[in-house]
């Protein structure tokens, strides 16, 4: 099976090359069965990398440990869901697994969007090189089908343990699907400006593929998140781990792009902006990968390190010299109609969000290079560590809480006094409401951060709620409906603006879970069998320690019974430490008591086999549950925006053109018949007397 | 670009069961007897992939040697793109009447964007009749062959019977 495995990936090499060539030759030298033949290429190495994945995945599962890459990953004792997480778990695996998904990702973006002529050629010659230099680097530098030479051993090293956890099964996919879906809009960005077709096409057909990666990078993020905070003991989340800050690195300037193509669809401006953060984003994914595998930064990710990091710095310099070579070469098409009109405008809001997000990629990743780039220049290792990254980071990020607020309540071009007051009034007082609440509950004792986060985290709630609640009104006014049906029917109709208000909602109890840290209590304790300790509002009680075992690995568990202050029974916590016997690899499985209010997070540091006396690792984590909760919103919101248009969004056209015009109706009447369809938004417009008329 | 009409029906047809029969006895052939489930269903993955991709080579080939881009396929094609065109910019018209009853927009910019989003929309509108034309221009010369072809085989089969 390796063997059809490496064929087809030998083969997928001269498709994806012929394709690429075959659709440029054919779209300038006016050869449409060319162009088609290069086209129906794509899809041909879509399948054949289909081959050479459902071959890894066959070799994996049936334990074929000829292969270097599953003796390496797996071994005889793992549970079949780690066998095929273990696709992703080295770096040849998690390389082929990427090119299998760029590969489906590209023939599904070219096959929906394969009407658009001109643009399409150029866009899959761009993917078709990407998945060209993912194949050269599997088949020259990081070969997953590789055998030994001699026979095959009889059982594999197995997985790191580490690796073996269920969030880890799932982050490393949908980080690499994130990190791909930075692709489409790449190649698409790229082809609008070799095609000279610089107007909005490119930017509406990208814009749900980026959301979708987007989504995948944000998923990918929050399950990282979720294994740290679970499987390395850290206490934490997040600690600006530069593998993190890798993730993190495209997900900033994806979130500049999505919110400023909203200025280049409504007003023409921000073109070559727009690109500037397409190529970015791309670009980010690499350097994303380039720091994980380069082994250039210590991190978490250690275990993906490998030799192959120079041919990434060579794709990433080669990618950015070819885009923005062309960005240079297509200046004039890319030249703005119009300019900004006044600094009171969504605008300029969106504007300041843009250089705000891009201002943190490139700190992030400075910072992140800094100890890398201090070893190099001045010959000395200069560390940065979480409080550094805190301090920028910390006001940058509730700049951006502000900013969450005032883009939808500002008026595009130019914002009047009349209307600034009537928009901010509501929410500026909530935020008020919300500092004086939460400064009465006890948050100052967290310093000036935690209740600055909850004055802005209660004007964004005020902004999305009064938001909600004018286009309620403002809907009811045209269709007489009931409070619910208009809530929902403006959900339906607006699914891009309000799944982005759902987003901000989820940003916002991000917000509040992060400040939590600045109230985080901590401890490290020593107890013997039936000694008890305090911790907030937690008394633990030590009752014993077990020790249980498997042919793989041995285990040992304290048992903590936990009470209130008030001597009410909460729970029994857990924590306990995993040796893998094969690999002599301890792990950590934290024990965590979640609430509204906070996590008691214990971690089991070490113990005494003779005295039983154990020593432990106590935090209380405030408000962590909020970051989950914001996730889980974001997503939701994601899922919102990112839906299809409805069926009358989609009606047939034959409804309104051609038949009707047979009728003797004019165009014109036509259109406001179609606009009238959607039932709403009519009132109050100069630009539509029959709403005029019903106010 | 259109890369649907390049074979008959029955051609591709029988490519598609070529294909496939030669990629699932050459690909479960190189998996084991004993092989978990899991194990043959990912066999039996990587035997579907390869039956695609051979039928695809076939079509690559059907493609350089057809006419690709023409027929009804290509109106069809470009129809769909107005009309999704023609969907946005009344969901644009929507947005901004939405927002300037919002108090987002002011009168000049919403009377500036609507009329031109407006004189788009009626390009579009006026595009896809002509396109629609020409679409039910080819439907209908299709439908006339095939009653034409349809009574000239009932004539003959008549002639025959007498």
């Amino acid at each position: 099976m390796h063997e059809l495995g490496h064929l087809s990936l030998l083969l997928s090499l001269v498709a994806s090359s012929c394709s690429g060539m075959a659709t440029i030759v054919g779209h300038q030298r006016r050869l449409p069965s060319l162009e088609s033949a290069g086209l129906i290429l794509a899809y041909m190495v879509a399948a054949l990398v289909t081959v050479s994945a459902s071959c890894m995945l066959y070799l994996l599962v049936s334990g074929d440990f000829s292969v270097k890459y599953v003796y390496q990953h797996t071994d005889l004792s793992m549970p079949v869901v780690y066998l095929v997480s273990a696709f992703w778990g080295g770096q040849e695996g998690s390389l082929l697994f990427w090119l299998w998904v760029l590969s489906l990702y590209s023939a599904l973006a070219l096959w929906v969007n394969r009407g658009h002529t001109r643009l399409v050629p150029y866009a899959n010659a761009v993917l078709m090189a990407t998945i060209a230099f993912f194949v050269l680097l599997l088949l020259f530098a990081a070969n997953p089908f590789s055998t030994w030479i001699g026979g095959a051993p009889s059982d594999g090293a197995g997985l790191n343990p580490m690796l073996q956890n269920p969030y880890m099964a799932v982050h490393p996919p949908t980080m690499y699907i994130g990190y791909i879906g930075m692709a489409v809009p790449f190649a698409f960005g790229l082809a609008a400006m070799a095609s000279g077709q610089t107007d909005e096409t490119w930017v509406r057909l990208c814009r749900r593929w980026t959301l979708v990666g987007w989504l995948f990078l944000s998923l990918g993020l929050i399950l990282g998140k979720l294994w740290a905070y679970e499987e390395l003991a850290w206490g934490g989340y997040w600690t600006w781990d530069p593998v993190e800050n890798a993730g993190l690195l495209p997900w900033l300037t994806c979130t500049a792009f999505l919110h400023s193509v909203m200025i280049q669809e409504r007003r023409g401006m921000f073109k070559r902006w727009n690109m500037t953060l397409v190529i970015l984003s791309f670009a980010f994914t690499i350097v994303g990968t380039f720091i994980t595998r380069s082994g250039i930064v210590q991190s978490v990710h250690s275990f993906a390190q490998s030799d192959i990091g120079h041919f990434f710095l060579g794709f990433l310099v080669f990618s950015l010299v070819v885009s923005f070579g062309l960005m240079w070469a297509k200046a004039d098409k890319l030249r703005s109609p119009s300019n900004m009109e006044s600094m009171l405008s969504r605008e300029f809001a969106f504007g300041l969000n843009n250089w705000i997000l891009i201002g943190m990629a490139f700190f992030l990743l400075l910072a992140t290079l800094f100890p890398s780039l201090s070893d190099h220049l001045l010959g000395e290792q200069i560390s940065v560590g979480e409080p550094f990254f805190n301090e920028w980071m910390v006001p940058l990020g509730l700049i951006l809480l502000l900013l969450t607020g005032i883009g939808p309540l500002i008026a595009w071009g130019k914002a009047s006094r009349d209307s600034l007051t009537r928009q901010f009034f509501w929410p500026a007082l909530l935020g008020v409401a919300f500092a004086i609440v939460t400064a009465a509950a006890g948050a100052l004792k967290g310093g000036l951060w935690p209740i600055t986060t909850y004055a802005l985290a209660g004007f964004v709630i005020g902004t999305i709620g009064q938001e909600v609640a004018r286009g309620i009104q403002v809907r009811r006014r045209n269709t007489d409906e009931s409070l619910p049906a208009a809530f929902l029917g403006l959900v339906i109709r607006g699914k891009r603006r309000y799944g982005g208000y759902v987003i901000h909602l989820g940003i916002v109890l991000m917000f509040i879970g992060w400040s939590g840290n600045a109230f985080q209590e901590e401890k490290e304790v020593s107890l013997l069998p039936g000694a008890s300790e305090r911790i907030g509002r937690f008394d633990l009680t030590y009752k014993d320690l077990r020790f249980t075992g498997s042919d793989h690995r041995e285990e040992a568990t304290a048992r903590m019974a936990v009470k209130n202050l008030g001597g009410r029974m909460l729970t029994t916590l857990e924590p306990a430490r995993w040796l893998f016997l094969k690999s002599k690899q301890p792990t950590t499985k934290v024990a965590i008591r979640t609430s509204i209010r906070d996590d008691l997070y214990v971690v089991l540091a070490g113990w005494d086999p003779d005295s039983e006396e154990i020593a432990l690792r106590l935090v209380i984590n405030p408000l962590v549950i909020w970051v989950w909760l914001g996730s889980l919103m974001l997503v939701i919101g994601t899922v919102i925006a990112v839906w299809p248009e409805g069926r009358h969004a989609r009606r047939s056209p034959s409804k309104t053109s051609g038949l009707a015009i047979e009728e003797d109706k004019t165009a014109k009447s036509l259109l406001d018949e179609d606009s009238a369809a959607y039932g709403e938004h009519e009132a109050a417009s100069p630009g539509n007397p029959k709403g005029a008329d019903k106010t | 670009m259109n890369t649907t009409r390049v074979s008959s029906r029955h051609g591709r047809a029988v490519s598609v069961l070529v294909a496939a029969g030669l990629a699932f006895f050459f690909v479960l052939g190189l998996s084991g007897q004993d092989d978990p489930l899991l194990a043959r269903l990912f066999a039996g993955m990587a035997a579907m992939a390869t039956s695609i991709a051979i039928f695809l080579v076939g079509e690559v080939l059907f493609a350089l040697r057809g006419k690709a881009g023409e027929g009804l396929m290509g109106s069809f094609m470009e129809r769909e793109l107005l009309a999704q065109e023609k969907t946005r910019l009344l969901t644009a018209i929507k947005e901004i009447d939405f927002d300037h009853a919002m108090g987002k927009i002011n009168d000049k910019d919403h009377l500036d964007l609507r009329s031109r989003y407006e004189a788009q929309a009626l390009e579009i509108i006026s595009l896809l009749d002509r396109e629609e034309a020409i679409f039910r221009k080819e439907a209908e010369a299709l439908a006339r062959a095939r009653i034409e072809g349809l009574y000239k085989s009932e004539e003959a089969r008549r002639a025959t019977s007498q």
